[in-house]
């Protein structure tokens, strides 16, 4: 099996026995693609909701990060455009091969979960006219991380 | 030196187009009023390696710690030390915990034990060598350590942490050797040389006196020591005052040390840059031209351009033309070859219509055909210059001449190089200036040293040692008569633009 296939072997197998609340991953039959559920219970912005955080992984993984958005209903913060698209570090520069679904999944959670804004990243609408369809492949200019 | 004699003999320079040569009186060009030196030291990358780590060291004789940590100590507080030691003073040794030198002593506990299942959990495998940084203990395979390390520093990273995404140690120069250690082999290329230059970029970019050399794969630096009077303080002023400062790596290459483009002495770094932008955007030009190949326009024969000379002659035709403006090289040869600039006549007309777009870019693409067949040209010649060595030691061992008699023909060369780089960027000033006589003037010169250009590089044709030494007088008269053209339009060009004859739009 190749490097990324076990690793994700792995990753799959700790998701669906180490059970995190509010994280759920969804069967799936290839490792290129995996979608995991989030619920945020503590929030009354995002109580009713559960989003789904697709990821796709490219040969390189882990030593190059997956490709993670929402899709479908996409939350509304301050560094989620509201195509799907997510500002965040370790997604990008800060990617070290120790990350895992896992721990992505858990920054996301509580990025919403702390989060009080009912709004859009200020740049939303000229971000998604122009956005690739990789997120990797815009350069974010990271928003401040106390937000 | 022998060759000397031939310098000042003026019976033996070629020079048939004197009596049209530009009257440098008639226009009061003051020469060389009083020329401020821009001083510099050319450095390679070992030597100014040198003075990172003493001043590392120096650091570290105050604080008491290590060369490496100071290395990383030195790179959070821009090289400057006496911040370090400000922060040492008020903080301690917790300067090391908050720089990723060390971890506080509460997480130290909690570290985990040293795994005995020898699981890397990047890779998933089961491996003998697991690896962890001297300071902390997060263990990863060597395989999967090296490859995130790889990464890293292949992005020019030179502060990289702990492949464990809550620790915050600084990966040092000695676990780097460590990690090394276990690829001995040719195929990898050492972490730590990397991280050194990583290192050792990160200094030069936070230091304003010191520039890379910008030529393709150089590491050579330039460190500005200064000008040679007090009267100018800075480099904005030394530029304000019509001056370029023009430098030289260790490697010979030189450029401009303000915009770090090269050499384009005699115009101004702005007019530089936007040719070149404006060069690169348009796509019209990359279209235009298309690069070494040309078609003859007698026979339509592909015709391959192999030497930096504007005279071509037709391998299957035998016809002889100008590589610039596809005319009959004979309608060039014989009275001067009128190839750089418009005939007056032509100029007047395009100057009326100057106004519309359609003329506009015509006038851009008369002076940009100029200036890449030079550019071209100067390609080819540098091509020819790497092969200069062969062609000398043919000489020595074949005709028994000695090196510095030799000398001639690396001479020349050097030269022709440098007057067809001013050649190139003086057309380049020529689209950005108002049309006047004084840009007339300039074109006349420009046609001057064009000639010369074309005579030397179609000597340069030459490929038998035999003939090269038999022209050897030759070689000599047309590269001197081609300096005194070049030093000519240079000053034209600096006088008209510092009074503004040259009116840049
Ligand atoms: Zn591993
Ligand atoms: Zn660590
Ligand atoms: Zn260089
Ligand atoms: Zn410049
Ligand atoms: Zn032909
Ligand atoms: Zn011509």
């Amino acid at each position: 099996m190749s490097f990324k296939g076990k690793r994700l072997a792995k990753e799959y197998k700790d998701l669906v026995s180490n059970q995190v609340p509010g994280i759920t991953c969804e069967a799936t039959d290839s490792f290129d693609t995996l979608v995991i559920q989030v619920s945020v219970l503590d929030n009354p912005l995002y109580i009713d909701d559960s989003y789904r955080l697709r990821f796709i992984f490219s040969d390189k993984y882990p030593f190059s990060p997956p490709q993670v958005q929402f899709i479908d209903k996409i939350p509304i913060h301050p560094h989620i455009y509201s195509n799907g698209h997510i500002c965040l570090n370790i997604l990008g520069n800060d990617w070290t091969p120790s990350q895992t679904v896992a721990s992505i999944s858990m920054s996301v959670q509580s990025m919403l979960a702390s989060n009080n804004l009912n709004q859009r990243p200020p740049d939303d609408d000229n971000y998604v006219k122009h956005a690739p369809e990789n997120p990797q492949h815009s350069s974010f200019y990271y928003h401040d991380d106390t937000v | 030196m022998a060759t000397s004699d031939y310098y000042d003999s003026e019976e033996e320079l070629d020079l048939s187009e004197d009596d049209l040569e530009f009257d440098l009186q008639d226009l009061h060009i003051t020469s060389q009023d009083s020329e401020i030196e821009f001083l510099f030291k050319s450095l390679t990358s070992d030597v100014l390696w040198i003075s990172i780590v003493e001043k590392a060291d120096h650091v570290a004789a105050f604080i008491g710690m290590t060369r490496d940590e100071c290395l990383v100590l030195l790179q959070h507080y821009d090289w400057r030390e006496d911040k370090v030691l400000d922060d040492f003073l008020s903080l301690g040794d917790e300067i090391k915990v908050s720089k990723g030198l060390a971890l506080s002593s509460k997480l130290r506990h909690s570290l985990p034990l040293h795994s005995l299942s020898r699981i890397c959990a990047i890779c998933c495998e089961q491996v003998d060598q697991m690896f962890h940084l001297e300071q902390c203990s997060h263990e990863y395979c060597v395989k999967c350590y090296t490859r995130y390390l790889s990464d890293k520093l292949r992005q020019q990273d030179s502060l990289v942490l702990c492949m464990e995404p809550s620790c915050s140690i600084s990966v040092s120069l000695q676990d780097l050797k460590a990690l090394d250690s276990n690829f001995p082999g040719k195929d990898h290329k050492p972490l730590y040389d990397i991280m050194i230059s990583n290192i050792a970029k990160n200094y030069v970019e936070s230091n304003p006196k010191l520039k890379w050399c910008p030529a393709p794969d150089c590491t050579g630096i330039v460190q500005f020591d200064g000008f040679s009077t007090y009267e100018i303080g800075t480099l904005k002023e030394y530029l304000d005052s019509h001056n370029l400062p023009i430098v030289t790596c260790p490697y010979s290459h030189s450029f401009c040390f303000a915009c770090s483009y090269e050499d384009h002495d005699p115009i101004p770094c702005n007019i530089a840059k936007n040719w070149i932008r404006k060069s690169k955007d348009d796509s019209e030009t990359a279209n235009w031209i298309d690069i070494n190949t040309k078609q003859c326009p007698k026979c339509d024969a592909v015709i391959e351009k192999n030497g930096g000379c504007n005279h071509m002659t037709c391998k299957k035709c035998a016809y002889q033309f100008c590589w610039i403006c596809l005319q009959d090289w004979p309608l060039h040869g014989t009275a001067y070859y009128n190839c750089s600039r418009y005939d007056a006549s032509a100029i007047k007309e395009m100057h009326q219509k100057q106004q519309t777009t359609k003329q506009s870019l015509k006038r851009y693409l008369h002076y940009y055909k100029f200036y890449i067949s030079h550019e071209l040209s100067a390609h080819q010649d540098n091509d020819l210059f790497r092969s200069i060595e062969s062609r000398v030691q043919e000489m020595q061992q074949d005709l028994g001449i000695s090196w510095i008699d030799c000398q001639f023909y690396r001479t020349a060369m050097k030269l022709l190089i440098k007057s067809r780089k001013v050649l190139k960027w003086s057309y380049a000033l020529l689209y950005y200036c108002e049309v006047n006589n004084y840009v007339y003037i300039v074109e006349t010169n420009q046609s001057f040293l064009s000639n010369s250009i074309e005579d030397l590089s179609h000597l340069f044709q030459l490929t038998d040692p035999k003939c090269i030494v038999r022209e050897r007088l030759q070689f000599i008269n047309l590269s001197n008569s081609m300096k005194k053209r070049e030093a000519a339009l240079v000053e034209i060009i600096h006088e008209g633009l510092k009074n503004q004859h040259l009116k840049v739009t």
